[in-house]
């Protein structure tokens, strides 16, 4: 979008009565190739184009978008916009403002996708599908697809800011199915990081399809799970889920705006046992949820959430900053032109602490080791969660045992930080897509193996 | 400049022939909104939105290959069309044909009505703060109302192939919903309820806001109770949720790929005498209500489970052919997407329903489940059940709100101790037919 143009439509919002007008202006491509079975069962391209046109009265955010660039269809959405605004609402200063200008540097967005017979694509996606059938005869069907997003966007707001930016995004996943005397057990990898598709050339892909084939087989001998409460010792990387799920959320400041989280009110308190530090970095090089500058144009941030059991901040985008009364973060994100953005998290984790895998499994005695766990849900407001466990074992008197299928962690995210009381110093980090009232991100969690003691587990013996 | 819906397809459709597609099928699809929310008072965020995109499957050879724009410009349709067709060089053949065009049955199904337009900011605005005050005075438990808000949408779709198929879908709808927070000394539980609609006149915020309320406060002091296998009813609020987490068991896609636990089982018992599972289209306003498929082929009402025993499966083009049948018009698919097939409506029969006191009645011990909480520890293709629940112990003649526990079981397993179903579905124009179900028994643990 000319600058010209940007600078009289937010302008124009301003003279309807907006205190801040900000345009963001996205189009992404899209491509993808999937393998199933050894066939290429889908190989999409595709364009996504559109702006978005934010207008704040007060603490009331108004937001449009279009897919049609003229004049005439931003202008009308102005108008809608200002037209549609109830009268009533509170004065609220939005702080320093966010200005400067700043060009993308395409540089930095790596090598696009092309031919995927030319550009390797292919030749990673068979060789990964033949080491993940070649783990067991057990395996009975494996996918592998490999994704690529580049965005180009360029934020304008009513402070004078006009920024570009260029960010690429590329993901391999390799999904297992075994089958075992009607037994089906699943299992997934799927890296990923922000860059072109020289990612693509440090990954091993074929260590990855094998990870994923091992762990479906491993799991085909698995008997159920116990249940009832126990020690529980999650497993390092996926395992910080649980963390972004029941803790992460509930220290967004778009939860703290409607008091929707039990962390309200509670900066400088106790809040998880001491043993426990917890960063939401948007700083690290080329990680999955890492951002130069944030989907308002503020520069990201290092955030220290939670320092040795202490709640020090909330993750904040402007709005949530000013009305909270924490300090910026460079939070705000939004999955593309058809959101308005609010606090979300980057890359989330708990820190490393000091114990070894055998002080943790020594420690645990009795209990449930999930080595990997699956996905989950959490209520923000109430802080209740439910995640699956994909791999895990028993463990009797600190000695690993069977392998257990079917279990589930359940509880309530703010209760068991206090019973965190073991953390490894494995951490390790793992990509993943966030969802929320602003859309899907990408994001990373994280952490070091932990010991929950005791944890609410579901089975099925 | 954005070329006209019916003018970019033609230049799509046009573009990938003389790309060197033998066929080829685009759908482009518009839709405009508008939402509000209200916090404590006040409207806190407003959205407008108007989108429009276009996906094209082109098949050179028979293989497909596809892509989408939402940029329907001349220049960026034609790459949109460039890309499908190179990306099909290296696709399997499907081996089908596209459909020659037909007329769609003169057939209303109620899912356009104009007066959606009408509910405009100001009046969904003035509807949730009655919601909100109504929430409030209900229940001196109620310390928070953290979800509120109204939404209004309209959507048009044109589907149309190289051999002369065109067909046109609109539909437009409101939904308004509410979610408070209880407390008592102990707990924090949060009720919801809402539901979408083809008139705003259907919308009634008290009546929405005091079964929130209701639903809030009945699981304060909720607790687990003592493992062990017991029946079960899931309510009619979660039974379609329930059931959905499996129904990818009957999409032929998942049967050929030997993906579902329904393989080689048709004109076998699944499920108990008297359970009809349908795909429905041509229900009146319901949100899946279609005359002509994703792939231009007519629908019809079709049931998959009659009477217990499996008669088959959900298809597409693509997997019809595999099974050497006729097209069935189970085709689904998004415009960013490829062509997949689903249900159009679920129905589950609700002849033989009962009234839900009866069916819990009918043990002397009944867990009541309303709240579902995530289905990550159930497992779609294996049918195995881990999930956490809310609800309700019924156990002679007194009632325990119950929360902290887990349920587990398989669901294939299940299908056949369903003894018993409900007279009711839940409100709205949402899709799912399915009434509350009374299964006997499963495996509880606290």
């Amino acid at each position: 979008m000319d600058p010209t143009q940007a600078r009289r439509l937010l302008d124009h919002a301003c003279s309807r009565g907006a205190g801040f007008a900000e345009l963001f202006v996205e189009e992404s491509r899209f491509s993808s190739i999937q393998l199933r079975d050894r066939r290429v069962e889908s190989a999409s391209a595709g364009t996504e184009f559109g702006i978005g046109l934010r207008m704040v009265f007060g603490s009331q955010v108004l937001y449009g978008h279009t897919s049609r660039e003229d004049t005439g269809a931003l202008e009308r959405l102005v108008e809608e916009l200002a037209q549609a605004r109830p009268r009533h609402g509170q004065d609220l200063d939005l702080g320093d403002p966010v200005t400067g200008r700043s060009a993308a540097d395409s540089s930095k967005a790596g090598r696009d996708p092309s031919d995927p017979q030319k550009d390797g694509r292919l030749a990673i996606l068979r060789q990964a599908d033949e080491a993940a059938r070649a783990v067991s005869p057990r395996v009975v069907q494996a996918t592998v697809g490999i994704m690529h997003r580049r965005t180009r966007l360029t934020i304008f707001n009513s402070e004078g800011l006009e920024r570009e930016g260029d960010r690429t995004w590329t993901r391999f996943n390799v999904g297992v199915v075994a089958e075992h005397q009607g037994v089906r057990q699943t299992g997934s990898e799927a890296p990923g990081e922000g860059r072109g598709l020289e990612f693509l050339d440090g990954l091993d892909a074929i260590g990855n399809a094998k990870a994923a084939a091992d762990r479906a087989v491993r799991m085909l001998d698995a008997s159920p799970a116990p249940a009832g409460e126990m020690p529980v010792l999650i497993g390092n990387g996926f395992g910080g889920v649980i963390f972004h799920e029941a803790c992460g959320h509930p220290l967004e400041t778009e939860a703290l705006r409607r008091k929707a989280t039990p962390f309200a009110g509670r900066i400088g308190e106790l809040v998880a046992h001491p043993c426990l530090t917890a960063i939401d970095d948007g700083t690290i090089p080329y990680a999955w949820g890492s951002l130069e500058f944030d989907d308002e144009g503020t520069p990201t941030t290092r955030t220290t959430l939670i320092e040795n059991g202490i709640l020090r901040t909330f993750l904040s985008d402007r709005i949530g900053a000013a009305e909270c009364g924490v300090p910026r973060s460079g939070s705000a994100r939004r999955e593309s032109y058809r959101y308005a953005p609010v606090s979300r998290m980057r890359n989330t984790f708990i820190a490393a602490g000091e114990s070894s895998h055998d002080e943790l499994l020594a420690s645990m005695g009795d209990g449930l080791w999930a080595v990997r766990m699956g996905g989950g849900s959490v209520n923000p407001a109430t802080g209740e969660f439910n995640f699956a466990v994909e791999e895990g074992y028993m463990v009797k008197g600190g000695v690993v045992r069977q392998a257990v299928r079917g279990a589930t962690l359940t509880g309530k995210g703010h209760e068991i930080m206090p019973r965190i009381r073991m953390v490894g110093r494995d951490l390790a980090m793992a990509p993943g897509t966030c969802g929320a009232s602003s859309g899907l991100v990408p994001v990373c969690v994280g952490q070091p193996s932990i010991l929950v003691d005791p944890i609410l587990v579901g089975g099925r013996s | 400049m954005n070329l006209s819906p019916s003018d970019a397809l033609d230049l799509v459709l046009d573009s990938a022939r003389k790309g060197g597609a033998q066929d080829a099928d685009a759908l482009y699809e518009e839709s405009e909104s508008l939402s509000l929310d209200v916090f404590e008072g006040s409207m806190k965020n407003l959205e407008r939105s108007d989108s429009v995109g276009l996906g094209v499957r082109v098949l050179v050879d028979g293989r497909p290959g596809y892509s989408f724009t939402e940029r329907l410009t001349a220049e960026s349709l034609r790459r949109c069309v460039q890309d499908a067709v190179a990306l099909a060089a290296f696709t399997d053949p499907l081996g089908i044909e596209l459909p020659e065009p037909f007329a769609p049955a003169p057939i209303d199904l109620g899912i356009f009505d104009e007066s959606a337009l009408a509910w405009g900011p100001a009046r969904m605005l003035e509807q949730c703060l009655e919601a909100e005050a109504k929430a409030k005075s209900e229940d001196a438990r109620i310390v928070n109302i953290p979800h509120l808000g109204a939404s209004r949408s309209v959507g048009r779709s044109l589907l149309g192939n190289s051999r002369g198929f065109r067909g046109e879908r609109k539909s437009a709808s409101v939904s308004f919903g509410i979610g408070v927070v209880a407390r008592d000394a102990s707990t924090d539980k949060m009720g919801w309820d809402g539901a979408s609609w083809r008139n705003p006149r259907a919308i009634h915020p008290d009546q929405t806001a005091r079964t929130a309320v209701e639903r809030a406060v009945g699981l304060l002091g909720a607790r687990p109770i003592a493992p062990g296998r017991l029946p079960v009813l899931f309510d009619e609020r979660v039974s379609g949720q329930f059931l959905g987490i499996f129904l990818g068991a009957f999409l032929a896609d998942s049967v050929q790929k030997g993906q579902s636990r329904l393989v080689g089982r048709v004109g076998e018992r699944i499920a108990p005498v008297g359970f009809h599972l349908a795909t429905s289209p041509l229900l009146p306003t319901m949100s899946g209500s279609r005359v002509f498929d994703a792939e231009g082929i007519p629908t019809a009402r079709r049931d998959l489970v009659e009477d217990g025993i499996l008669r088959g499966f959900l298809h597409n083009l693509e997997t019809s052919r595999r099974e050497g049948i006729a097209p069935t018009g189970d085709a689904h698919r998004g415009y960013t997407g490829r062509v997949s097939a689903g249900f159009s409506n679920v129905e589950l029969d609700l002849s033989r329903g009962r009234r839900k006191a009866d069916l819990i009645g009918q043990f002397p011990k009944v867990l009541h489940v309303v709240k579902l909480e995530g289905s990550t520890g159930c497992n779609p293709v294996s049918g195995d059940i881990s999930i956490g629940v809310q609800g309700f112990l019924h156990e002679s003649g007194s009632v325990i709100p119950v929360d902290r526990v887990s349920l587990s079981g398989n669901f294939f397993d299940l299908l056949p101790d369903i003894v018993g179903w409900g007279d009711e579905i839940r409100p709205g124009v949402h899709g799912q037919i399915v009434p509350s179900l009374l299964v006997d028994s499963l495996q509880l643990a606290s």
